[in-house]
């Protein structure tokens, strides 16, 4: 859940690079800034210290990422300091990302399963979601011991529990005539 | 309880297995972003609808209330402790429902409909929205039958009609609760063969007891067994422990369980005791969900809350089975003050209003009604032809006496029609003094009122009024059986009847005086 102002900053971005054909490359550099903050607390906690001041946020940005992206993205940067709103760094980055993700129908799955898949289960599975969404998926895959079997795939709100967990659980439900919600 | 053979049991679990074939499951989440106060924060959840119920983790279940921008607040109807930030939360895609059947008479439900009189589990199929949408204009047929409450005063003066919306309004302690009770056990009538005989319909009671002690829900489901009419009430509770939530949703599902009476043609009593408390239970969810106070802190939609469950009362028309929904909303005032908010709010949704004043109460005019202000806007047309006639200028000279009552005291000096006037009504108040649990059948609430606005009563001492009356309808039980049976068939008094009835209360009184 990002703030508002996250979603206006990403929204202007957006429309500067379509307009200046820099998407994928701005998309890249995006990429970039929200795996290094994800990675670094130190630099997540940077941007939000009111203590350092605007002009070493600037330096240390530039340092950071002035040699691998574009022109556009260190002015961006630039304006979120000077307006001083670095702290939405991150949550711009991550909505700019998503709203790419939807402008190119791609669906972020998270899959879980209970024991390594092979590629092929990969693949079978990634084209069977895409099939299901219409939607391409791309996909993280994590292994889960506690689903005793099966998988989990996780896209935004909706849930596909193929697991044995779950089904044990539905299986608990209907031996115990259960279905009416009980009140602790 | 015989013992269960092993074998039985696999065969049992096999049955249900055979039937289990479930590969894939596909629902929708959230997660908890904060929990606490009984309300709970989620994000995600996109397609989630208004008053959708919830799954929490531990068995908890939620309904989604508010749908924001970003997140949707929840209110938990379970315990809190059970639910932490970051759990998963999921949609069950059913609009807070309960289930609804005749085996709910007798026991005692929350407002779920899970039992919890520690009775057998109660089994149907028939799951009902807790918030219905009231009938409309085309589906409804106005108020004819009466719905006796067995007490004199009301009515005699303030009829209650099947599909009425009656208010029950008075500070604490001044007898709303008995008036209710007293109303369902009179019921007891309705299920009786006689009744059914007499064209009668039975009615449904549904005692729905929002923020009370425990100990007294369980006080009234004694007092109704004691009755005999707990086999046709249900006891709806949300007692002060449970949740807020729960305590504001528990009206609802009373008149979803009368909905499912009047829907099949039968006719339902729903007491709300009492609606201030869930207003303050939804006032303290609104805050607690952050929606902007109003006067009294109450939210905005306060008056919504109240007329769309009173609206949900109603007499259907002859197409749709003519059954009805009566409800009877108590609200309790503070100090007598009835132009509070809640009070003001639900005076002007109901059909009229029945008001207990603690002076009353206290000065041993029980029920402590005010019939100078109490009033029933449509029950009139619901009264039995024989009251009616009676209890006309019963009111007249109540209204009378109360205005010269100040007079009282200069006794003789004051001239004979005024003295007149007192007299009948110091007795006619005297007459209209009922005992708690003793309800009248109709046929003696007319003889009594008749007594009284015909000035038999006027050459007895006050104190004599009550015994007077006990004796006369003891005697008029044994003697004229006939009678009072006469009254009840026709449902008005011919001339034949009044002038039997002038010969035998002429011969009561001229023996009760020797």
């Amino acid at each position: 859940m990002n703030p508002r102002v996250a979603v206006r900053y990403a929204h202007a971005l957006m429309g500067l690079a379509e307009e200046m054909k820099l998407l994928d490359k701005i998309a890249e550099d995006f990429r970039d800034i929200e795996q290094t903050l994800r990675g670094s607390r130190e630099l997540r906690l940077v941007l939000t210290s009111p203590i350092i001041a605007p002009d070493q946020k600037r330096n240390i940005l530039s340092e950071v990422f002035a040699k691998r992206s574009s022109d556009l993205t260190m002015k961006f940067i630039a304006l979120l300091i000077e307006k001083g709103r670095s702290e939405y760094l991150f949550a711009t980055a991550e909505e700019f990302l998503a709203m790419l993700d939807a402008k190119r129908n791609i669906l972020r799955a998270k899959i879980q399963s209970a024991s390594p898949l092979t590629e092929k289960e990969r693949m079978e599975l990634e084209a069977k979601l895409e099939r299901m969404t219409g939607k391409r998926i791309h996909a993280e895959f994590t292994i889960d011991p506690s689903l005793r079997g099966g998988f989990v795939a996780r896209m935004g709100d909706a849930m596909v529990d193929a697991s044995l967990r779950h089904q044990l659980e539905l299986l608990r439900e209907q031996f115990l005539e259960g279905g009416t919600p009980i009140l602790n | 309880m015989s013992a269960v053979r092993p074998d039985e049991v696999s065969a049992i679990l096999r049955q249900q297995l055979s039937g289990f074939e479930k590969e894939v499951d596909l629902y929708e989440v959230g997660t908890v972003l904060m929990v606490g106060d009984g309300v709970a924060r989620v994000y995600g959840l996109e397609k989630v609808m208004a008053s959708e119920l919830l799954e929490f983790p531990n068995g908890v279940y939620g309904m989604a209330l508010n749908l924001e921008e970003d997140n949707v607040g929840a209110v938990l109807f379970g315990d809190e402790t059970l639910v932490k930030e970051g759990d998963t939360v999921r949609r069950t895609g059913r609009i807070a429902s309960m289930p609804v059947t005749d085996a709910m008479l007798g026991r005692v439900i929350n407002p779920l409909g899970i039992p919890i009189d520690g009775g057998p589990e109660i089994k149907t199929d028939k799951f009902l929205p807790i918030e219905r949408k009231a009938l409309g204009v085309m589906q409804r047929q106005p108020v004819k039958e009466p719905l006796q409450t067995g007490i004199k005063a009301i009515d005699g003066m303030i009829p209650i009609g099947r599909g009425q919306r009656e208010l029950i309004i008075g500070d604490r302690q001044t007898g709303k609760t008995a008036v209710a009770i007293d109303t369902i056990i009179n019921q007891r009538y309705t299920h009786t063969p006689e009744a059914a005989a007499r064209g009668i319909n039975p009615v449904y009671c549904i005692y729905v007891a929002i923020g009370q002690k425990a100990s007294t829900v369980a006080a009234v489901k004694t007092k109704l067994e004691e009755q005999g009419a707990m086999g046709f009430t249900t006891i709806i509770a949300a007692t002060a422990s449970n949740p807020a939530p729960l305590q504001f949703i528990a009206p609802y599902a009373g008149a979803t369980l009368g909905e499912h009476f009047r829907d099949s043609g039968r006719h339902a009593l729903v007491v709300y005791d009492d609606l201030s408390k869930q207003a303050a239970a939804y006032r303290e969810v609104s805050l607690l969900l952050r929606r902007p106070p109003g006067r009294e802190a109450y939210p905005g939609d306060v008056f919504y809350l109240h007329s769309r469950l009173l609206e949900r009362a109603s007499k259907l028309n002859k197409e749709l089975g003519g059954g009805s929904l009566t409800a009877l909303p108590v609200i309790e005032t503070q100090a007598g003050d009835v132009s509070a908010y809640i009070p003001t709010n639900v005076i002007s949704i109901t059909d009229g209003q029945i008001y207990l004043e603690p002076n009353l109460f206290n000065a041993g005019v029980r029920p402590a009604i005010n019939v100078g202000i109490s009033v029933s806007r449509v029950g009139g047309n619901a009264q039995i032809k024989a009251m009616k006639k009676v209890a006309g200028t019963l009111r007249l000279d109540l209204a009378q006496y109360r205005e010269l009552e100040a007079f009282a005291k200069f006794g003789s000096d004051l001239d004979k029609s005024t003295q007149q006037l007192l007299r009948r009504g110091q007795r006619l108040v005297e007459l209209l003094k009922q005992g708690q649990y003793q309800p009248m059948p109709v046929e003696e609430e007319v003889i009594s009122i008749f007594v009284g606005t015909n000035g038999y009563l006027d050459a007895i001492p006050v104190e004599q009024v009550r015994p007077f009356e006990l004796g006369l309808l003891e005697s008029m039980r044994l003697r004229n059986a006939d009678l009072l049976a006469a009254i009840a068939d026709k449902k008005e008094l011919t001339p034949e009847i009044v002038e039997q009835l002038k010969k035998v209360i002429g011969d009561f009184a001229a023996n009760f005086k020797a």
